[in-house]
């Protein structure tokens, strides 16, 4: 059955193989305006705690098993982004957070900008949004984690 | 009821072709004013200062040959360190005589290097600490910014009123509607474009929500680098709380794409709430904010860490002159709501809090009393706010009077990190910015982090001293 979906998640190629949870997420600033660092902190607060899906944020790259980047992808930071990517050991996954990290948004033609972060790494996942909600980066969370939608999951059960 | 027109404090516009002249006269003028912002346009530079006692603007122009120009942080204006650098590479007709400050170098046995960065803590913006330490003291500290460049200055060159408009509201997350309400009132003034009483009680109520939750993530976070997460989360959940309030009120969490020149965007489902069940929420938030900060005055282990740490040395005060929550824990009254009153700030009785400590307790005190005033301001606003008389107003019609080539507008609010100035040069016939502006409160007091983390700290004051300053770098690096 289709899912009707309006939540803006877009799955990319998924790996064949899956991991299991206890997640590490490694969160990179590429050219953010903050807004989707300032939703990401709220992950841990009560409202979303996703420590209970098994989330945690990790300062280093290396014990890092989803790399979440926020913002347009500058030519200062595309050295570095493929540099951690490279750092973290498999399997992995990347997510593009927000509309800047995913297409460029509205610096699309900035100068010094790239654009989107899928001419520069792999990306697994992408979710919309200006930026996206907590709900929303749970959803694409457990989305990338598990290879499939967690509300359709839901319904199944 | 209020004006139409908003009552503009005056604007002195001066000039000279004399680039020692126009550092002589920046200095003085410095004396009784603070520089507010420094910005080039052709053949022009343009210092913008503000008397902080008379709110009066006074624009001090150098015209002509741009080529060795002195420097004013060579001469004590440390307000402009970062406006300087980012003239060099936006105005190409001018070249600063000296060159830019370099950080000492500090070498010696025992003194190592502790890089951090740009990758660095668990959910945070790129920037680069080097961190010079012996023992475990922190001797000295170097930034390294400009990671994140996105050139927004250049980018909305040419640019459609409505377009930058966008790009305002997405400088800083954090600030967005501050950000987009400086943009507005800059082109309000540039344009003469008159903004009726009930848009601008519903901006105020905006900027207050931002001002509310910006504060509870600063005061979240510096909880946390206590390790106190008791706290951390109450100021989250409320964090949580305010951002939903906006979402229901305003149709987005953050107060984006809600600004419109001359008026507001009303979002389709604008608006079906009860305005005492908002007034009742608001108490509910302030009282509990009152039992989490009873909690953490009472809290030694958190003043512990807080007193004496991070204190920001006086020479570095004068020279930078830091603003917002910063300089208003430094003894310096610096509110952009009482210095210049804009919206209908003047019809408040607002008193902001004033410490002189400069430390990270000084800092923690400020926000939070700021939090309490903006949460009972928010809540007698509300009171008196009449939504519906919105729906039948109109915004700014796509055309100006105005018949002259150019209209040069500037726009001052206090943001939730303070001071935020916008000037626009803007074309009236096909209303496009023909070049923009801006000074953001990041910017200006980020030169006050490394005077005050190499100020007899150590490597565990850090996230705390950190967080009690709590800037984005995105506002740094524009």
């Amino acid at each position: 059955m289709l899912h009707q979906d309006d939540s803006g998640i877009q799955p990319g190629t998924m790996p064949a193989r899956y991991i299991r949870r206890a997640m590490a997420v490694r969160q990179l600033d590429s050219g953010s305006c903050q807004g989707c660092e300032s939703e990401l902190s709220l992950l841990s607060g009560p409202d979303y705690d996703f420590t209970r899906y098994g989330f945690s944020f990790t300062p280093s790259p290396k014990h890092a098993d989803i790399l979440v980047i926020t913002g347009v992808i500058t030519e200062t930071m595309a050295p570095i982004i493929r540099e951690v990517y490279e750092q973290m050991t498999e399997p992995k996954r990347v997510i593009a957070l927000g509309a800047c990290a995913i297409s460029g948004g509205i610096f699309k033609t900035a100068p010094g900008v790239i654009g989107s972060l899928s001419g520069i790494i792999p990306v697994t996942l992408s979710i919309e949004g200006c930026p996206p909600s907590p709900g929303d980066i749970i959803r694409g969370l457990l989305w990338a984690v598990d290879g499939r939608d967690p509300r359709l999951a839901q319904e199944a059960t | 009821m209020a004006t139409l027109l908003q009552a503009q404090s005056p604007h002195v516009v001066e000039q000279t072709d004399n680039p020692n002249n126009w550092q002589k006269r920046l200095v003085a003028l410095r004396q009784d004013h603070d520089v507010v912002l420094l910005t080039g346009h052709l053949d022009q530079l343009i210092a913008l200062l503000l008397s902080p006692t008379t709110g009066i603007l006074h624009e001090w122009r150098l015209t002509g040959d741009l080529s060795e120009v002195p420097r004013p942080s060579h001469f004590g204006a440390g307000d402009i360190l970062a406006a300087e650098r980012i003239l060099k590479d936006t105005l190409p007709a001018l070249s600063w005589n000296s060159e830019e400050h370099v950080e000492r170098r500090v070498h010696g046995k025992g003194v190592f290097l502790y890089p951090l960065g740009p990758v660095r803590a668990d959910v945070s913006e790129s920037l680069m600490y080097r961190l010079h330490v012996m023992g475990d003291e922190i001797i000295h500290l170097e930034l390294a910014n400009g990671f994140k460049k996105r050139h927004i200055r250049e980018l909305s060159q040419g640019k459609a009123l409505a377009d930058v408009l966008g790009l305002a509201q997405r400088v800083t997350g954090t600030s967005a509607f501050a950000h987009g309400l400086a943009y507005c009132l800059a082109v309000e003034n540039a344009l003469q474009i008159g903004v009726d009483p009930e848009v601008t009680l519903t901006r105020m109520i905006m900027a207050e929500l931002e001002r509310s939750y910006s504060h509870l993530g600063d005061l979240a976070a510096l909880s946390v680098s206590t390790g106190l997460p008791v706290p951390q989360m109450e100021y989250l959940h409320h964090k949580e709380s305010i951002l939903r309030l906006n979402f229901r009120l305003f149709g987005h969490r953050y107060l984006r794409d809600v600004l419109a020149i001359g008026g507001i965007r009303l979002p389709k489902s604008f608006f079906q709430e009860n305005a005492a069940m908002i007034g009742h929420e608001i108490v509910e938030i302030l009282d509990d904010i009152h039992r989490i900060h009873d909690g953490l005055e009472n809290t030694t282990s958190f003043l512990d860490r807080l007193h004496g740490a991070g204190t920001i040395p006086k020479t570095t005060i004068e020279f930078v002159r830091p603003v917002g929550p910063t300089g208003r824990s430094s003894g310096r009254a610096c509110d952009m709501r009482i210095i210049r009153p804009y919206l209908r700030y003047a019809e408040t009785d607002l008193a902001p809090p004033l410490e002189s400590g400069a430390d990270s307790y000084a800092r923690f005190s400020v926000k939070a009393i700021e939090l309490q005033q903006s949460l009972g301001l928010l809540r007698r606003l509300i009171g008196g706010w009449n939504p519906d008389a919105l729906r039948s107003l109109g915004g700014f019609e796509e055309q100006s009077e105005i018949a002259d080539d150019v209209a040069v507008g500037v726009g001052i609010v206090e943001a939730p990190r303070g001071l935020l100035v916008y000037r626009v040069v803007v074309n009236p016939c096909n209303l496009t910015i023909e070049h923009l502006d801006m000074a953001t409160p990041s910017a200006r007091n980020w030169y006050v982090v490394p005077p005050a983390m190499a100020n007899k700290n150590i490597l565990q004051d850090f996230p705390i001293i950190e967080a009690s300053f709590n800037y984005t770098v995105a506002g740094w690096d524009g």
